[in-house]
Parts: C-alpha cells; structure tokens; sequence
C-alpha cells in the first residue's frame, strides 16, 4: 500500500498547479486512480485529486474540432457522439475494447495520457494530429507527440484538442493482443485525408514498437497524392513492414510485429475507404 | 484522514489511511460482499458502484469516495432481505454457483440495466467482461441479467 501523507482534492485548476508546484517531487496528480493505486513510487506522500477541478467533458467546436477534458473518463468518451463520429469512427474504435466497462468507468483520457506507457489510445491520438493544453506557470498547447518527446517537468495536463480535418477524412484503428485484457503486441491507427478524391495528407501510426508510437513517413509518402486504391494501400503496408524496428520479446519475435504491422495497416486502410465512401 | 460518504444509504464517517484502496476500506468496515479477489482490477470481484457506475473498488484510493455515493451487492436487497429482482433471477437461472463473483456480476450489470433496460446477449457479455467467474461458464449468468431485465420493465410498466 502506498504510504501517503497528504490527501488534496482542489476546487480548481490554479489551486491544483500551486500544490503540484509547491509540493517538489513528492506529490503526484490523481486522475482516475486506477494505475496509480498499484505503481505509486515510494518517494511520493502527497496525491492532489483532479476530480473537483472542472476538466471532465466534451466538446465539439462549430469549426469541427473537438476538445476532451483530461478528466473525461473512457466510458463517457465512448458515450458522446462528438467523439465517437469524429473521423469517422476512430476512437470508437479505439475505445469499443479498451478494458473492461470496469475500467472505462473509472479510467480517465488524461490519466492514461499522463502516464505514457503500453497505450492503444496515443497511436490513435497521434493519427488524429492532437494537442495536448498543459497548465505550468502558464498554459500551452502543443502537439502530444512533442508532449510525449518533453523532458519531464511538473505540469497539469489540462486537455487534448483533436483539430477538424480540412475537408474529407476518415481514421481507422487496429489492435492484436493474445486477449482482450492484454496490452497489444501491436497497434495501428491511420488517418487520411481527401482533396478532390487524391490523398492529401496521410498518418500512419504504428504502436508498441519499443515507443509509444511512431508514424511511419514512407507509408504515408506512398499513399499521398493518389487515390486510396488498393495497390496504393499494398504499397503503404509494405513501407510499414519495411520501415518498421520492432521490438522482439517472449510474446512475439519481430519478424512477426513486422508482419501484424502490415496487416493491420491494409485493414485499417481498407476500413478508412469505407469510411471515406460514406463521407463523400 | 476522515472521509464521509454514503454506503448503501447509510452515512459513513470514517478515518482512514490516505493509501489504502475503497476495497481494503470497506471490507475493514465490515462491507464484505465486496471481495478481495485479485486486487489488481484484473477479476471484478471487488467491483462496487461509486455515483452510479461500476468499478472496481480494489483500483480506488479510499479517499476517492469522500463525499460520493457508494453501493455494494449487500444493499440490493430490500429491509426485509427479499431480494432484488436481478438477485432473484440470477438465482433462478443458475447463474450463482460458488458465489465469490456474484456480488461483482450484480454490481456491473445493475450498471448496465441502468443504462439499458433491454440489452441483448452481446450488450450483456461485453457489460460483464470486467468479472471473471470459474464456475458457470458464464451463459446462465448472461440468461439471468436478460431474464431480470425483463422483470425490471414488467415491473416498471405493470
């Protein structure tokens, strides 16, 4: 059990900040809970309580672009449509087999985000450009995968913003685990979008691979500028397969994380066309 | 640290330690229909509902629950110990064998039926995939929320 001395739940913001500020290393921001209750390191006596601090909720802005509180547990992510429908279907699947509705229920976006480990949400994330607003002795936005490269600094990850797409555009998400609960061997999320019917910008995200994720530029470089056909899809899953360094570990060899990778990037492509189709 | 918060309708003022779990905290208080399973939020055994939704009370810092509203398997029944309809129809369906999950089961499908008073088979498994059980293979358990379901809108629109 950890040993925990002080116990804060701040009304607000500012007031979170100011005790994370004041309190040194020794105290960490308590979101959902969940992963902290079982990995609180030792040199931690104070927990300071987001969940008075008004950063759970949705938001879709009228430019399309979306905004998801840190506090925002998956379970009502996974309940608001703005999330869900947001290009075309992403998160949903992301989030349809994310735990177990145990966990969704008290699991927070904010929480899983912060704590940057074995993720199926941040390769979706990152396919979806997203910015993270983080409250230091200021407030920036910046884009998560430079978040998630920062060195460490206390801060108060506030919320992420999803931008609207520029025009048509569709995302798709993939995962492959031994079981449901398990952490997946690996991920893929994909993000396309369309101008006049050719490709005009494409992320390719590959998760699990010995980072959190990591687009892969010469997929995204064969599939952009040309319609999504299937031999431009073939084309961008062998650049996956090609351009990807997998770990290798007792649950599967690299060679096989190269082959899933290729795999789950033609299904994702195959499931954004789709989508795509229903957009048009 | 004193923490108070409500326990299936009862008010609970209590001291606790800052780390303990809401698991370790309420079966110390004698709410022992909630069970230490696995105690990594893997087995659902522990699950109570705090404001409404399920969870797993082993993945709670107690203080957590202060100021909220926490509902165990053992305040389902009404004062007389009649049981609950879903309880009831658990029974019924054969869903309830060596036990030690039930009160988890019931806590994650009375989640469901609040939001769903008519789910189908697959509603109900993915509801209940958080709560492992060893013994019934799962399918009567699912007969018995879908059949307490039932009894539920019956109940509600005479």
């Amino acid at each position: 059990m950890p040993t925990i001395a002080h116990y804060h739940r701040p009304p607000d913001l500012d007031t979170a900040w100011q005790l994370l500020r004041d309190a040194g290393g020794s105290a960490r921001l308590l979101a959902g809970g969940s992963d902290l209750v079982l990995r609180c390191p030792p040199e931690v006596d104070t927990l300071i309580d987001l969940s008075a601090a008004g950063l759970a909720g949705v938001t879709r802005r009228a430019d399309g672009s979306l905004t998801i509180g840190a506090m925002t547990t998956f379970s009502d992510l996974l309940a608001a449509p703005a999330a869900t429908d947001h290009l075309g279907g992403l998160l949903h699947d992301v989030l349809a087999d994310f735990g177990s509705v145990l966990h969704r229920n008290q699991a927070t976006v904010g929480g899983h985000v912060a704590r940057a480990r074995m993720s199926d949400l941040i390769p979706g994330l990152l396919a979806a450009d997203a910015e993270v607003v983080v409250r230091t002795e200021d407030t920036r936005t910046r884009p998560l995968a430079d978040h998630l490269a920062a060195p460490p600094g206390a801060h108060v990850l506030t919320e992420l913003h999803l931008p609207a797409p520029p025009g048509p555009a569709a995302g798709a998400f993939t995962r492959f685990s031994r079981s449901a609960f398990d952490h997946a061997l690996l991920n893929v999320a994909v993000v396309v979008h369309l101008d006049a019917g050719v490709v005009h910008t494409a992320r390719v995200v590959i998760g699990e691979t010995g980072v959190l994720g990591r687009r892969l530029p010469d997929a995204e470089a064969a599939l952009t500028g040309k319609p999504p056909t299937p031999s431009a899809i073939d084309a961008a899953a062998r650049a996956v397969v090609a351009g990807l360094d997998p770990r290798q570990d007792a649950l599967a060899s690299a060679d096989y994380r190269r082959h899933l990778a290729g795999v789950g990037t033609r299904r994702c492509l195959q499931q954004v066309v789709a989508r795509l189709g229903e957009v048009a | 640290m004193r923490i108070e918060f409500e326990l299936d309708a009862r008010s609970i003022a209590v001291e606790i330690d800052p780390g303990e779990s809401l698991m370790t905290l309420l079966r110390r208080i004698g709410a022992v229909s909630v069970k230490d399973g696995c105690a990594r939020g893997d087995c659902g055994s522990c699950a109570v509902r705090l404001d409404g939704r399920a969870v797993t009370s082993c993945l709670l810092f107690a203080a957590q629950a202060d100021g909220r509203r926490v509902q165990t398997a053992a305040g389902l029944a009404d004062a007389t110990g009649g049981l609950h309809p879903l309880q009831r129809a658990l029974v019924d369906a054969g869903g309830v064998q060596c036990g030690y999950c039930t009160p988890g089961v019931l806590m994650a499908a009375m989640d469901l039926l609040d939001h769903d008073p008519d789910p189908g088979e697959q509603q109900v498994r993915t509801a209940l995939a958080g709560n492992l059980c060893r013994c019934t293979g799962y399918v009567k358990i699912i007969e018995g929320v879908r059949e307490a379901a039932a009894l539920l809108r019956e109940a509600e629109h005479g």
